[in-house]
């Protein structure tokens, strides 16, 4: 088992996780938004209405994907392959738990190990905006051009206001590395060691910023239907539509993720470190090496238990924490009207930003003072 | 340095099919786009040289803010394909392709010495060098070694925001009617 062929086995990982998030999530907003407004919402397909993603997908592979008069063919199939790609490019730095010994050698959970990573996850997402420019330019239609110019406009803004919150962390870890931030949030360094206690504004500055990166209402000016239509992707139906969707989701699911790994201890288990975690689960009796493969095969393959039960633990923490932000996505646009394009652009210029500035001043001073010793 | 690998080639050849593009291109926003390519290719390039913080920036800055603001503006002035005359007769070809030979060839003469006083073409012969360490590494040379020409960016930039702004005013006319209130 080299490295090469475990970083690849966890990009499929990665990829998996975040195509089953989109169903579990069409559900979660299709009936969480029924029980809000207490209506039934679809529960007919399947028990409970599980199976209504299956049905809305195949709905969507039978309708007939469109491309308008004078439309630019290249731009307008390339768009929502744009939306699709960098979110899943994105979710690949993410830590997803601590190590498994496999043949005793240790192998991170983490698909991409950049010493940037948190760079590279802003890098990537800011590429999102593009799809979106190219859907609505291409479609040779006004309404489209006008979501696709707003929703540049918003996204560039915001984006300002999330680098700047992003460097007051990075003050406070001093690093870029997503894993070694982790790290730093585990137990063991004084109770909650979480970004969220020790960057708050940031925290909340990333959250806010975060709905209006995917678009997500209230700030879904770029598909406002009252006025735009359907915005960017009003020409698009049938897959090219439902590419347009699973972008949308795969975004939510990489910014839960990320805000998750940055303020609410990524993968680490609260309260507990995972040295912790792996000792106990040896005590346990799970500290043995399990061969995977049969004998005649060849090559051994040998994983040691605690580790991988430790590993699983941890993912499932990470995608509990990265589940509470997306239910929080769902559960303010069913809650909060749209704004209004000139309330958006005062609260990223006129509020958010100045609040990131002080937020960098505030923590520029506390670190150099906890430097100093007082 | 290793001699470059597949990767790297094919990724060199992207950039370049870009930046043809961005010229050869008759719609501006298709143009726009093609620069949006080659900025990320290069930003690609430097991951694989393992240069990573130096390729995180490249894309985050000059793929991810720069560029969507040259398409953003292309898209709003809604600017329709250009049809260029192509000059017909060989003299205009071949004074145009000297033309513009003798600019690049200025344009080598000026900087090489520029890139020789501060050392950084041994730094490109030997790969990124010490630009490949990361974060800590290239911000101690900002502030140390590259000082004068970090400073000198920071105020030629300050400059021609101040230029953009003096050109966005030019149309009001509060200063110009206040002059000739006092003519009188």
């Amino acid at each position: 088992m080299t490295q090469t062929v475990w970083s690849t086995l966890l990009v499929v990982v990665v990829a998996i996780i975040g195509m089953t998030a989109i169903p579990v999530m069409l559900v979660v907003e299709r009936r969480g938004s029924a029980w809000m407004q207490r209506r039934s919402g679809p529960n007919r397909v399947g028990f409970w209405g599980l199976l209504q993603p299956i049905s809305d997908a195949i709905k969507l592979v039978f309708k007939e994907a469109n491309l308008p008069a004078r439309a630019h063919r290249f731009l307008f199939i390339l768009a929502p392959a744009l939306a699709v790609i960098p979110p899943f490019v994105a979710l690949a730095v993410i830590p997803l738990g601590g190590s498994i010994s496999i043949n005793g050698t240790e192998f991170k959970m983490q698909a991409i190990d950049l010493s940037v990573g948190l760079l590279f996850f802003l890098a990537i997402t800011s590429l999102h905006v593009y799809s979106v420019l190219a859907a609505g330019w291409s479609s040779n239609n006004k309404f489209a051009l006008m979501g696709g110019l707003r929703s540049a406009s918003q996204m560039i803004s915001y984006e300002i206001v999330i680098g700047i919150a992003m460097v007051s962390v990075v003050m406070t870890y001093g690093t870029l590395d997503l894993r070694e931030i982790v790290r730093l949030q585990e137990a063991g360094a004084g109770l909650p060691a979480w970004g969220f206690v020790l960057q708050p504004l940031a925290f909340l500055l990333l959250w806010v910023c975060s709905f209006a990166e995917t678009n997500r209402l209230p700030f879904d000016l770029p598909e406002g239907e009252s006025e735009l239509v359907a915005g960017y992707h009003t020409e698009y139906a049938g897959l090219t539509f439902a590419l347009f969707m699973l972008g949308e989701y795969v975004a939510m699911l990489a910014a839960s993720a990320f805000m998750a790994t940055l303020f609410l201890g990524g993968y680490n288990v609260p309260f507990v470190s995972g040295a912790q975690l792996l000792s106990f689960l040896n005590g346990l009796g799970l500290d043995l090496n399990v061969s995977l493969l049969p004998a005649f095969v060849g090559t051994t393959l040998t994983v040691h238990l605690g580790s991988l039960v430790a590993v699983a633990i941890q993912l499932i923490a990470l995608l509990t924490k990265t589940m509470f932000f997306m239910w929080v996505f769902v559960w303010v646009r069913w809650t909060l009207p749209r704004f209004r394009y000139d309330q958006l652009m005062d609260l990223g210029w006129k509020a958010l930003l100045p609040l990131g500035i002080l937020n960098i001043v505030i923590t520029m001073l506390v670190t150099f003072f906890l430097a100093k010793g007082f | 340095m290793a001699a470059p690998s597949v990767f790297q080639m094919i990724l060199c050849v992207l950039a370049l099919t870009c930046a043809l593009l961005v010229v050869l291109q008759r719609n501006p926003v298709i143009s726009a786009i093609s620069l949006l390519g080659t900025l990320f290719t290069t930003g690609l390039l430097y991951f694989t040289l393992e240069a990573y913080f130096v390729g995180a920036v490249q894309i985050l800055v000059y793929a991810g803010a720069i560029s969507v603001l040259f398409v953003f503006i292309v898209m709003l002035l809604d600017l329709k394909p250009t049809r260029v005359r192509v000059p017909g007769r060989a003299p205009t070809i071949v004074l145009g392709v000297t033309a513009g030979a003798s600019f690049f060839v200025l344009c080598a003469l000026s900087v090489l010495p520029v890139l020789k006083t501060f050392g950084l073409l041994d730094t490109m012969s030997g790969g990124l060098g010490e630009a490949a360490e990361g974060p800590l590494a290239i911000s101690v040379l900002l502030l140390s070694k590259y000082m004068l020409p970090f400073q000198v960016t920071a105020l030629l930039l300050l400059a021609s925001i101040m230029g953009v702004v003096v050109l966005g005013k030019r149309t009001l006319p509060p200063r110009v009617s206040s002059f000739e209130k006092r003519k009188d």
